[in-house]
């Protein structure tokens, strides 16, 4: 960095346009109280903290003024933010920032109004702790940790549910099957019997056979019926496919209809758009010509000032020789300078009403081209997602008419086995009729029983395959479930290596600036693993953060907020202390300063405000108050 | 003892198609953006539902 402007316009106490000029290495702002030097580190904030509150915002312009703007020039770069006071009160910034970092506020912007500062100041150890976590990088890790922890005991919690109502479906199903199973054993056992009876003899055989085609054309049609079961099942899932595509597509059938109507409108809105436009370059220009004018009376005006002030001390006119009268020509140049003030301060207004119009006609124009852009790409990604979706409902579609003609078919097949089923039954009654009347009865209650079961069975079996699901859900929810258990495996090794290699890490930075810590009369280490602070006073007398007087705070907190600084945004070059160098008396403030210098190098630029007391009348601040890499003299001499 | 704990549940997560490492950047980097818990909720239930990676 070879130059480094800074560029305030109403901002905090400066009602005007206002330049100074920073150096690499460190730059002291050493001027008297209300000049203006938090006002220009306010202004340094705005450009450089992303993160800042409406109030921080608020803050940085001046209290009278309605918008003011900080501009940073660093060789051949701009950054610039406006500030623009709101209807509602409120202050808005915008332009482009130096940095988007949020973390630079909390690490390279050393106030009063800094968390890190307020809890070292007040000795909260706990909140020290936790900041340093977060700033590291470290609480992140826990967040992710919490937050499985959280979805893991959800799927837990889910997985066990459906567990519990697979098991408990299962156990009643096998239990039911097996009691038919036996039942149905049973009963054939005595079919058999019944059919070996002696009584049955003439017409066993025919009988015999007659059974054994039931048995097959039983069997027959029990796997049919599973089939069918099947086939059903799986329509009924596509139909499901169907719906939620169906709906899906409605959905965003919908939104399309709205983007359309939105962007016919903005398109319809072009023609006013541009008459609005139009008009505002129109006022642009002749605020723009009324300008011209202005300007050109000032400098008319400034000529005949400048005219009646070479010639007011002499007793004729060099230029006509006419005697001068003094009198006049004094009055003339009050109501000059009176005119010349007016007209200032009207071209003031005129420019900043130039801009506005031209800050209206930029956001009339981003905003519309911003919607229609997000519009179009909008409707670009539903038409795609319209085009996929009907694609898989075709799909689904063409598999569902599959489904319902191999449907129909068994149905077909089914019908059939029924009629010659009925076929074999007549046969068998004409038989049985030859056959003694109490065991045809008996066995003519077993074979329907028998055929009740067989149905019975089925359905169980059917109930079976339909847990069939729920058991690959449940396998679905276990893979779910190992996945957050490896992922929270994982962050808490990572926790556990990330806290160690940063309490280390952060111990070794303290170690380069053993300076400080011995000026804040503190001995190394600082840090144990989990972020706690270990103070202790040289000689070995552990201490708290309460203990230390204000003076050491402030130099802690200057070395603790280096040490970050250096630890997540080291490439960052500004590093701003404000107020706190009022905590810590001259001479240990001059050693402070001289061990910053030092650390600035040539290639960082640290910057540090520190109260001159008053001498003469009160004023703003101006360059000759930046002192670079010099220490003021008052607090190098011990005599002061 | 840690490193080859650490390296088998990085196997184990890969397996399952899901690149910790990246994870790991992706989440750490929104999460100094500002990313609130409630969105880490929602980036890594849809992550473990398979809808990502």
């Amino acid at each position: 960095m070879k130059s480094i402007r800074i560029i305030l316009e109403n901002i905090g106490v400066f009602r005007d346009r206002r330049e100074y000029i920073l150096s690499t290495g460190l730059n002291i702002i050493y001027a008297p109280n209300a000049s203006g030097k938090t006002s220009l580190i306010n202004g340094l904030k705005v450009l450089m903290l992303p993160s800042l509150t409406t109030e921080e915002i608020a803050k940085a312009l001046n209290d009278y003024e309605e918008k003011g703007r900080v501009k940073l020039v660093i060789d051949d770069s701009e950054f610039s933010v406006d500030l623009i006071r709101m209807p509602d009160g409120t202050v808005r910034a915008q332009g482009r920032r130096f940095t988007e970092d949020s973390l630079i506020e909390r690490v390279a912007f050393i106030d009063l109004g800094s968390d890190l500062v307020a809890a070292i100041l007040a000795g909260n150890h706990d909140l020290v702790k936790s900041i340093l976590r977060e700033v590291t990088g470290v609480s992140h890790v826990e967040t992710i940790l919490d937050t499985l922890t959280r979805l893991k005991s959800e799927y837990e919690y889910s997985f066990q549910a459906r567990r519990k109502e697979y098991e408990s479906k299962r156990e009643v199903y096998v239990e039911q099957r097996q009691r038919l199973t036996e039942r149905l054993e049973n009963i054939r056992k005595r079919i058999v019997e019944i059919l070996q009876a002696p009584q049955l003899e003439p017409a066993r055989k025919k009988m015999e056979e007659l059974e054994s085609k039931r048995n097959t054309l039983l069997e027959i049609q029990r796997r049919l019926r599973e089939q069918k079961l099947e086939i059903t099942n799986r329509i009924g899932l596509l139909k499901r496919d169907h719906d939620l595509n169906k709906s899906e597509l409605d959905i965003h059938k919908r939104e399309r209809e709205k983007i359309v109507k939105e962007l016919d409108e903005l398109r319809r809105a072009g023609p006013d758009m541009r008459r609005a436009l139009e008009i505002l370059l129109k006022e642009v220009e002749n605020l723009q010509t009324e300008r011209e004018n202005i300007i050109s009376e000032i400098r008319e005006k400034e000529r005949m000032l400048e005219r009646r002030k070479e010639v007011i001390d002499y007793a004729v006119c060099p230029y006509c020789g006419a005697p001068i009268e003094e009198d006049r020509i004094r009055s003339e140049i009050y109501e000059l300078e009176e005119d010349l003030e007016k007209l200032r301060s009207e071209l003031k207004k005129i420019i900043n009403a130039i801009e506005e119009k031209r800050m209206e006609i930029n956001e009339i124009r981003e905003k519309a081209e911003r919607r229609l852009k997000e519009l179009e790409e909008e409707l670009k990604k539903i038409d795609e997602r319209i085009v996929n979706i009907e694609r898989v409902l075709d799909t689904v579609d063409g598999k569902i008419k599959q489904e319902n003609k191999r449907l129909a078919k068994i149905e077909d097949e089914i019908k059939d086995l029924d009629k010659e089923l009925n076929v074999v039954n007549v046969q068998l009654e004409v038989l049985r009729s030859e056959v003694p009347i109490n065991l045809i009865e008996e066995y003519r209650y077993l074979t329907n029983e028998e055929q009740k079961l067989y149905e019975e069975l089925d359905s169980i079996n059917a109930k079976l395959r339909q847990l069939d699901e729920l058991y690959n859900e449940l396998r679905v929810l276990e893979d779910k479930l190992e996945r957050v258990r490896l992922l929270q495996e994982y962050f808490q090794i990572r926790l556990n290596e990330l806290t160690r290699a940063t309490v280390e890490r952060i111990n070794e930075v303290i170690l380069k600036h053993m300076k400080l810590l011995k000026l804040a009369e503190l001995e190394y280490p600082v840090l144990v693993e989990d972020f706690t602070l270990t103070l202790t006073r040289a000689g070995g007398t552990p201490t708290t953060l309460a203990e230390l007087s204000d003076a050491e705070k402030a130099i802690f907190t200057i070395l603790m907020t280096l040490v970050l600084k250096e630890y997540v945004a080291g490439e960052f070059p500004f590093y701003v202390v404000d107020t706190l160098m009022e905590f810590i008396d001259d001479t240990r403030a001059a050693e402070v300063l001289k061990y910053l210098m030092e650390a600035a190098g040539n290639d960082k630029v640290i910057i540090v405000t520190k109260t001159r007391p008053f001498t003469g009348e009160p004023r703003l601040l101006s360059q000759e108050d930046i002192l670079v890499n010099t220490i003021p003299s008052a607090l190098t001499q011990p005599s002061r | 003892m840690g490193k080859d704990s650490k390296a088998k549940v990085v196997e184990a997560l890969k397996m399952k198609g899901i690149d910790v490492f990246g994870l790991e950047r992706e989440l750490m980097m929104m999460l100094r953006r500002g990313m609130t818990s409630i969105e880490v909720y929602e980036f890594l239930k849809k992550l473990i539902e398979g809808e990502k990676r």
